[in-house]
């Protein structure tokens, strides 16, 4: 292909946009209201309390998030409200698990303990004598044995990031950073997107339904950003006033699925903080 | 001039040209319409689709609980009614909450129906309309109607719809928006109306508004 063709097939388009640019010329099209004009008669008619907002513009990010006005406040109070209140909330002292987990067409009892202020201990019965313990206390992480369906650094960013309350519980007093990513269509719902960078490093986007708050899908980067495993919670149901999912996904981030926890009961044990 | 000469000139004009041509190109490819503050285009579409089972909803396009209204609506009514033809849909968006028309086009993407119309409405009068139209206290969106088959909008106040619900505080709690509740009053007054073959889907008539 000659210069000369090449530069005629790349200004072909161009020529389709003559008579509208003709008649932008000869005043016989308007021009279109750009989307960032404002004009004298945005929102006149729309009282202050229904304009202000606590943040200066809505915010979306990626091509499948809406941008929202909510503030990061408003979807953590939802969230709070969701799961009892923050004082009920606070007033759990320990939750126990008792489940099972499927890894492919195998399945093993499962039992996890969690208690305030942030730690965790789950077990996997492998078989008759072998058990897959992995914990979390407040000053560090081990894991015995190979966590059935997640890789060894998989389970400790799983640890890693654990909260007791959640991730959304008293952030700012954590030093979380929490910002708002929008909106989602996830599976029958449409979700808040909240971005957490955490001072370990570690990053997490959660999903929560806009109905009932719940953090029903969640992905964790590592320090060095790269996303490390996501989680599905699905079967929220409430016990003791709060809510708690009855089954989660794990996910590898090319989306394969790793495991499946499915919970049969959820003891809560309280006592004032 | 050589003719490459010439052509390279036309390539030149034409470059120069393009930013203002891009405005109505874009326009014409804008998923809603842009309403001028006497709302004659929306008035004129609800008008013009007398006898058919009319919704008007007033949201914020960066409004969260709006968009999750309509996001319901679509799974409640318009994933299960299909393209009906005797369903039309108009969809206001007002600059609450701050929005700008340059979030219309993204949430005009929760519902999938092709009946549906979106508008932009950058004063926001629709919702002062509503809220003395209802006798409502307060200035009026996150709002959500359905309109009987024989109504006609015939003056500047605003019609009173058959069913309505809403997601404000300060309007009554037995009107929160409900998408199952809602859906099942579409029903209830789609019944009355003869379906038609169109209600498969498959007829090219009966659109809400000339495109």
């Amino acid at each position: 292909m000659s210069k000369l063709q090449s530069l005629r097939r790349a200004h072909i388009p161009l020529l389709t946009l003559i008579p509208a640019a003709v008649a932008l010329a000869d005043g016989t099209a308007t021009p279109a209201a750009g989307p960032e004009t404002p004009s004298a008669a945005y929102a006149s008619e729309v009282p202050p309390d229904e304009i202000d907002n606590s943040q200066d513009e809505a915010i979306g990010t990626g091509q499948q998030s809406l941008p929202i006005a909510q503030a990061v406040s408003e979807i953590v109070d939802q969230h709070v409200q969701g799961r009892g209140g923050y004082e009920r909330l606070k007033d759990i002292a320990s939750v126990d698990y008792t489940g099972t987990r499927y890894v492919d067409c195998e399945h093993y009892p499962l039992h996890a303990h969690m208690a305030r202020s942030n730690q965790s201990r789950t077990w996997i019965k492998t078989g008759d004598a072998s058990t897959v313990e992995s914990a979390r206390s407040d000053d560090d992480i081990q894991v015995h044995g190979a966590p059935q369906g997640l890789q060894i650094e998989q389970e400790r960013a799983l640890l890693q990031t654990f909260d007791f309350y959640g991730p959304l519980i008293d952030w700012g007093r954590k030093r979380y950073d929490v910002r708002r990513l929008g909106m989602e269509k996830l599976p029958g719902v449409l979700a808040w997107k909240l971005e957490i960078d955490r001072p370990d490093g570690y990053r997490q986007i959660l999903w929560l339904n806009s109905h009932y708050g719940d953090i029903v899908k969640e992905i964790i980067f590592d320090p060095q950003g790269s996303p490390v495993l996501e989680i599905d919670r699905h079967d929220f149901r409430s016990v003791e006033g709060s809510r708690f999912a009855f089954a989660i996904e794990y996910k590898a981030p090319n989306g394969t699925l790793l495991a499946s926890d499915r919970i049969q009961r959820v003891e809560v044990k309280r006592a004032p903080s | 001039m050589t003719t490459s000469a010439k052509f390279q000139l036309l390539c030149a004009a034409l470059l120069t040209l393009g930013p203002l041509a891009a405005s109505p190109m874009e326009r014409s490819s804008k998923p809603y319409v842009v309403l001028d503050k006497t709302l004659s285009q929306l008035r004129a579409d609800f008008n013009a689709n007398v006898g058919k089972v009319r919704m008007l909803y007033i949201v914020g396009p960066t409004c969260g609980i709006c968009l999750r209204g309509l996001s319901d609506l679509q799974e409640a009514l318009y994933s299960k009614k299909g393209d009906d033809p005797r369903l039309v849909t108009f969809v206001v968006h007002v600059p609450t909450l701050g929005a700008r028309e340059n979030s219309v086009a993204e949430a005009t993407q929760l519902i999938s129906n092709r009946y549906t119309t979106n508008y932009w409405e950058e004063t926001g009068i629709v919702g002062r309309l509503i809220q003395q139209s209802m006798g409502f206290s307060k200035y009026t969106w996150d709002y959500w109607t359905i309109y009987d088959t024989s109504t006609i909008w015939s003056d500047d106040r605003m019609p009173t719809p058959a069913f309505w619900q809403h997601q404000l505080s300060g309007l009554p709690v037995d009107h929160k928006l409900d998408a199952t509740a809602f859906a099942a009053k579409v029903d209830e007054m789609l019944a009355h109306i003869a379906p038609t073959a169109a209600g498969s889907g498959k007829s090219t008539d009966a659109i809400a508004r000339p495109q």
